[in-house]
């Protein structure tokens, strides 16, 4: 991982988490700046070239610490009740995902980390007081463990949660950095969730992450651990030889497991807001994802011709649903368009898949 | 392209006499010298003081050409704490007199010392603000206006420390001017030189694909049909860099058809 520079918001500069990353970042400029927002996404700024050597970003969050999850976008069933939300510690990933939305969105690809974690748990705490008990989702803009080794944020985020009655949470990750989730004793409401695509489409496609073995090897450790486990195959991506390539990645993934292990399983096919859709042909006009398509776009939203939308999330579902059954099964940004499936998850829109 | 900016002539004559630039005579607005530095062409500009100069400088240059360009302020500035003649890339350019910023994303790794740069409407004296601040009196015009022709990444100031609490502006005369301006040449050399892949791999992304001028030569286009055309042939390169296009593209009697012929060739390609 390179990080060009460390941007210290004046505020924040004092603050102890900012404190121990600067002297752990100490080979590179340090630069004061007023707000996040002068060094953020601002004009003229080209994801694509700051991909090459992001800044780090500390700054102080503000407001909007919790927000509810877009609707559809959730793992509740059961005793987490049906509150879903996200937040965002972190904005941007080291991973580069040719269909990742991140790039869509932001014209920067600087971390931006807000140090200020304990006002999110405390968000998590009067949300749950609020609306009862419901999910958090970490890893809606960033990957929630890939950074840990600076941020420690994950591992704060698992005390604070276990203090917390009624608070679930997810960290959604592609990484291997699973030190933090190692060194403490598991709980119920936690949840790790490793995303995955097939071997070859993550080869061609995900551009530093940790190769399949590898998230599955960690995924493996960590499930002996005593954590839950989440998978998520979203979005689902053609390939080559779709069907055995997805059969011998849930092979693969399902065997590492022990099924009591296995918490839950998402899936959604490839989409995303048109205008990000477009940011990102302009940025890899040259990347066969991108230009390979076949991509459709309909109503604000791009992603794959119905049909063929349908027969590869209704493989995938099917193949899921056979081996794992229902229960745990949550497809999401399933639209009407990818037709009928026997899953009791209504029929479900999202702006667009997480980055993770 | 590289454009270098500088404000003073004993500024800009290191650069011509190092890169042999030739000074364009016929030209009128700025003293503008041209060459090349390996195989970038350089465009090389004078504005003389202040920032008016400098936005106006930058402007000019732009209105001069539409393609992909590195774009480097040049020159001398005060420092507190360094001592004359080091050599500093600005990651922070702060205009003090409207409170702005800019920050100059480091994409490349700087082969010198970076630091704040602070642009002032006279030379600083004082040198208050931290040890870590050098200040100039063209830098945000510079970086401000050149932000409205190119992405940030390739807008950068680059300063060799000129004057002190130690060495008062005073004493700076033509002659020292130019020996601490033949100290930057190298440096700024270094920059371009780094930042010359991320460089490459914008203009790969804007070059216009295989086939595009040709086929638009072959038909009438409108905007919406030249913009889709070349978006199917950047395809055609992502997909089947080397393929042949298909016959009916050539035989094709408008630039709609050429697009209808490209997109299901490709649709095809894409099934298969």
């Amino acid at each position: 991982m390179k990080i060009s520079a460390v941007y210290v918001e004046d505020e924040v500069r004092e603050h102890p988490r900012t404190r121990a990353i600067l002297a752990r970042l100490h080979k590179i400029p340090h630069i004061s700046c007023t707000s996040w927002s002068e060094v953020f996404n601002r004009r003229s700024q080209n994801f694509r070239l700051q991909k090459r050597r992001p800044g780090l970003i500390l700054a102080w969050k503000r407001d909007g610490y919790v927000l509810p999850t877009p609707e559809g976008y959730g793992i509740s069933r059961g005793a987490a009740g049906d509150s879903n939300h996200y937040f965002s510690h972190l904005l941007n990933c080291p991973y580069d995902c040719r269909y990742c939305f991140l790039q869509g969105m932001y014209r920067s690809a600087h971390y931006v980390l807000f140090v200020n974690y304990e006002r999110f748990f405390d968000a998590v705490e009067s949300t749950v007081g609020r609306t009862g008990p419901g999910w958090f989702f970490s890893g809606y803009d960033a990957d929630s463990l890939a950074l840990e080794r600076l941020t420690g944020f994950a591992s704060d985020a698992l005390t604070a949660f276990r203090q917390i009655e009624g608070a679930h949470l997810e960290l959604r990750t592609k990484s291997t950095q699973i030190g933090s989730l190692l060194e403490v004793e598991p709980f119920d409401r936690a949840v790790v969730a490793w995303s995955f695509t097939p071997d070859s489409v993550s080869g061609a496609v995900e551009h530093g992450v940790p190769s399949v073995t590898r998230r599955i090897n960690a995924l493996r450790r960590v499930a002996e651990r005593g954590w839950s486990i989440g998978l998520r195959f979203d979005p689902v991506l053609a390939c080559d030889d779709f069907e055995n390539a997805y059969r011998d990645l849930f092979d693969q993934i399902l065997d590492a497991i022990p099924d009591e292990r296995l918490h839950s399983v998402s899936l959604g096919p490839f989409r995303l807001p048109t205008a990000f859709f477009r940011r990102l042909e302009k940025l890899h006009p040259d990347d066969p994802l991108v230009a390979g398509g076949p991509w459709q776009a309909r109503d604000g939203m791009v992603s794959y011709p119905p049909e063929l939308e349908q027969r590869w999330v209704g493989f995938v579902l099917d193949e899921l649903r056979r081996r794992i059954g229902e229960d745990r099964l949550f497809p999401c940004g399933v639209t009407a368009a990818t037709g009928p499936t026997s899953s009791p998850i209504p029929e479900m829109e999202l702006q667009s898949q997480s980055s993770v | 392209m590289l454009h270098v900016l500088v404000a003073l002539r004993p500024e800009a004559a290191p650069f011509v006499d190092a890169w042999k630039l030739r000074h364009q005579d016929e030209v009128r607005g700025f003293d503008l010298w041209c060459g090349d530095l390996g195989d970038l062409p350089v465009r090389l500009i004078r504005t003389g003081l202040g920032k008016a100069r400098m936005a106006a400088g930058v402007g000019w240059l732009a209105a001069l050409t539409g393609s992909p360009t590195i774009w480097l302020n040049a020159g001398i500035a005060g420092h507190g704490s360094l001592a004359t003649g080091e050599v500093v890339l600005a990651h922070r350019v702060l205009d003090v007199s409207s409170g702005r910023s800019s920050y100059p994303p480091l994409v490349f790794e700087p082969p010198c010392e970076t630091c704040e740069l602070r642009t002032v409407d006279v030379p600083e004296t004082e040198f208050l603000g931290g040890n870590d601040v050098a200040f100039d009196m063209e830098g945000s015009a510079f970086v401000e206006a050149a932000l409205r022709f190119s992405t940030a990444e390739f807008v950068h100031c680059l300063k060799i420390v000129s004057d002190g609490p130690d060495a008062p502006v005073g004493q700076l005369d033509r002659r020292r001017i130019r020996r601490l301006a033949a100290e930057l040449v190298p440096t700024a050399a270094e920059c371009v030189n780094r930042l010359r892949p991320v460089f490459d791999e914008l203009q790969s992304c804007e070059d216009d694909p295989p086939d595009f001028h040709r086929l638009l030569g072959l038909h009438h286009y409108t905007v919406n049909d030249r913009l889709q055309l070349r978006r199917l042939l950047q395809r055609r390169s992502a997909l089947a860099p080397g393929e042949l296009l298909p016959e009916d593209v050539e035989s094709a009697r408008r630039g709609k058809d050429v697009n209808r012929v490209l997109r299901t060739w490709l649709d095809e390609f894409v099934s298969e």
